[in-house]
């Protein structure tokens, strides 16, 4: 048993003996150690927040899962259907899927990931600032590490997002920085309500395992009717033990770096043969994207790129690496993104979706493409962490030696 | 606990050319500016009041050099205790189309933290303002315009009716007003002596005037052949010797046009709508002396909605304040601002009550203009 047992009173065990059995009244083989099992991934995964972050964790089968059960949780407190929500296109598209089935607000799609791919990620933090004072959202959905490209947002986002809108609800897609960013470092959960990770990415885990940090305001309103591995208010469960035994593993596994960046040390040993691929790199020098991916990288290469670049960008696997002229850019129609060709923005675009509240999912959508405006940061030669690319290029090279 | 003080936008009709003449705008803003300074003291910040500058002529956004100089100004301000939101004056008048008029109203919203628009411009300009802001749910206050069609009906409108409350109460509730009068002086005409009930209207093109037109034509029923829109050809249809109601519908010029024409009789009774205020119609009316002239208007002047409305954002913004000190719960953090704004004025003034969108409390009034009536005064808040 991994954690100390909680002091409060213990909730109502709700794990019964047929949690992970496939057939009505068989008796589960892994009984025994369900509840134990959950508890070590409570405990395990509160040792990777901050301590005095507070709030209750919650354990779900899927990251897209548990995000819909947050929105689906947030749902009944919607007196009317007018509160906005905010995200951006850099957001995973079943996330997208899903705020867009369940949100019954106007929803706003800020493009960020043109910033982030034609080497603006300095302007990104002004823009979203932009967009939130524009919209003046209710809820505010947001990556803390951006699934195409690993760039991390900034702390200072998340505080000044909550200086302009004290009372929105923010919730944080913390899929691609769990264990991939020393989240114990940062201050954001100072500022935020939610925050959803999953348990397969860097920690390490199998598929089908989800991870929800909540904050107080928060607590009693996440319920978990039959949908998490969550032990109490109701829970019945539907998770699969091994998924949540393989988290368990992935996370007693971890290691603490001594510096406070566990990626190198922690995830070294979990990067499948399959994920380390030939070195790659992604943009050729004529463009300026100001994104590099690499693989295979040895624990040395990843320390010195992450001194020479800084912290605004993380490592990828292949998984979380997309093409940016694919995938959320295509047009989806299922979802109105209706996203446009990078690059004839202006600078920047909000996409708007609308359903009638009334009529049964009216979509209009439209864009603001502000003319006067005109944001239009040009490329920036310092296109990542201060140096230019040829800088990058040529630190990358002497890395790879 | 730090925040980022927000700031309202006083979207209006500031002529700069006729600043002597008192525009909507100017009007609306002088009570603004007057409501944000008594709440700067109420707020115990005396020293910010005296500071505030006298404003002199209004900006207008046509202007890039303006533009560069107000962008440092509007840098948002983080505060550690409450501020009113401060009031910003924009002029709607130079711009032509909402598409021109978007690309101002977002050059503000991207700097400032706007928590409410109010519109104090004529219907043409507030439907551009509604339109120009098209899914931004921006909480917006009207409280000039009252053409009951006013909210935009296209697909790019995206709900406006939802993120919008008008104050003054609407044109549909003028013509109730009109009708009811209307129908007390017929009914005191005699059998022998019934007369002519008239209307001559101004531009029909005009937003106000044909909204205001279908209203009182709905409601009152006057055929075609009764309705004008040259005084000429509807004078020449009054009767010489039975009484007659002339409905006036628009503003100053089709008054003027119409008294011009107008034989100066006993037993006629001009009836004009808000669109022209009590001084402008005193003067026009001066030569006739012997009939009766009525002017309708709003409970309210239009500045004083703009004033309530100004308080009511103030009040919104300090109760989010203390509701995010106090953690409240998760159904008043997910209310849309338009919702905070309303309970506030319907809390607060006893003249405001909304079905739907519209203001249905306070209506409109009717008073007699002339040298020996003095103006009477408005129903005290």
């Amino acid at each position: 048993m991994i954690g100390a047992e909680p002091d409060s009173p213990e909730p109502r065990e709700n794990a019964g003996p047929y949690l992970d059995s496939a057939h009505m009244a068989r008796q589960s083989q892994n009984a025994d150690d369900w509840v134990g099992c959950i508890r070590d991934v409570h405990d395990l995964f509160r040792k990777r927040l901050p301590p005095d972050c507070g709030g209750s964790v919650h354990v779900m089968p899927g990251t897209t899962l548990a995000v819909r059960r947050v929105l689906d949780c947030l749902r009944p407190h919607l007196r009317t259907g007018l509160a906005t929500l905010l995200t951006t296109d850099d957001e995973y598209p079943g996330i997208v899927a899903a705020l867009d089935e369940f949100w019954p607000g106007p929803m706003f799609v800020a493009r960020t990931s043109d910033f982030v791919w034609h080497g603006r990620h300095a302007h990104l933090r002004e823009f979203l600032e932009e967009c939130v004072r524009i919209t003046q959202p209710q809820v505010l959905y947001l990556s803390h590490v951006t699934r195409g490209a690993g760039f991390k947002y900034p702390d200072d986002l998340f505080a000044l997002i909550r200086r302009v809108l004290p009372m929105a609800v923010i919730i944080v897609d913390g899929a691609q920085s769990f264990c991939n960013v020393d989240l114990r470092q940062v201050s954001l959960f100072k500022h935020i309500d939610v925050f959803v990770t999953s348990g397969h990415k860097f920690s390490g885990g199998t598929t089908y395992t989800g991870l929800v940090w909540v904050n107080e305001d928060f607590s009693s309103v996440i319920q978990d009717p039959a949908v998490g591995y969550t032990r109490s208010r109701g829970s019945g469960s539907t998770g699969d033990y091994q998924a949540l035994s393989s988290l368990r593993i992935a996370l007693v596994n971890l290691k603490d770096d001594v510096d406070g960046i566990s990626f190198a040390e922690a995830v070294r040993d979990k990067m499948s043969e399959t994920q380390r691929r030939e070195h790659l790199v992604v943009g050729d020098t004529d463009y300026m994207s100001g994104i590099v991916t690499l693989w295979k990288l040895t624990d040395e290469q990843i320390r010195q790129l992450r001194t020479k670049l800084g912290n605004d960008f993380t490592l990828l696997f292949s998984e979380q690496w997309r093409d940016p002229t694919q995938g959320i850019r295509r047009e989806r129609k299922a979802h109105c993104l209706h996203a446009d060709k990078p690059g004839d923005a202006d600078g920047w675009t909000l996409k708007y979706q609308e359903y009638a509240v009334e009529e049964e999912r009216a979509c209009a959508v439209a864009d603001l493409r502000p003319k006067v405006v005109r944001l239009s940061y040009p490329p920036s030669e310092d296109c990542c962490a201060g140096l230019t690319y040829q800088e990058i290029a040529t630190l990358i090279a002497d890395c790879l030696v | 606990m730090t925040h980022e003080q927000g700031h309202v936008l006083l979207v209006g009709n500031f002529d700069l050319q006729n600043l002597d003449k008192g525009s909507f705008g100017l009007r609306a803003w002088n009570e603004v500016f007057a409501e944000y300074r008594k709440n700067l003291v109420n707020a115990g910040l005396q020293e910010e009041a005296d500071l505030l500058p006298t404003f002199g002529p209004l900006w207008s956004m046509g202007d890039a050099q303006v533009r560069t100089t107000l962008r440092a100004c509007l840098l948002p301000r983080s505060v550690t205790r409450y501020y009113p939101p401060k009031p910003i004056p924009l002029s709607d008048q130079v711009w032509q189309d909402p598409v021109s008029f978007r690309d101002c109203l977002l050059f503000f919203l991207r700097y400032m933290n706007t928590v409410a628009i109010v519109s104090a411009s004529p219907a043409e300009y507030t439907e551009m303002l509604l339109t120009a802001l098209g899914p931004i749910r921006i909480p917006v206050l009207i409280t000039v315009a009252t053409a009951v069609d006013i909210w935009p009906t296209s697909d790019r409108s995206f709900g406006a009716m939802r993120h919008a409350l008008r104050l003054i109460p609407n044109n549909a509730l003028q013509a109730q007003t009109i009708r009811a009068k209307v129908e007390s002086i017929v009914s005191q005409w005699r059998q022998k002596d019934v007369g002519e009930v008239l209307l001559c209207h101004g531009d029909p093109t005009d937003t106000y005037t044909r909204d205001l037109k279908t209203e009182v034509l709905r409601l009152m029923r006057l055929s075609e052949d009764k309705v004008f829109s040259n005084a000429e050809t509807l004078v020449k249809r009054l009767p010489t010797d039975k009484p007659a109601v002339i409905l006036s519908v628009g503003y100053r010029d089709t008054l003027k046009s119409l008294i011009e024409q107008l034989p100066d009789r006993s037993g006629l009774t001009v009836l004009q709508s808000d669109g022209v205020s009590y001084d402008e119609y005193l003067e026009e009316i001066a030569p006739k002396p012997n009939s009766v002239f009525l002017l309708c208007r709003p409970a309210h002047d239009h500045s004083t909605y703009a004033k309530w409305a100004y308080s009511a954002v103030a009040a919104a913004s300090a109760q989010a304040w203390r509701d995010s000190a106090d953690r409240v719960g998760i159904e008043r953090r997910l209310l849309a601002p338009i919702f905070r704004v309303r309970e506030f004025l319907e809390k607060d003034k006893a003249s405001v009550s909304f079905a739907g969108n519209e203001n249905q409390s306070g209506g409109y009034y009717l008073s007699s203009v002339g040298p020996t009536h003095s103006e009477e005064p408005r129903v005290s808040a």
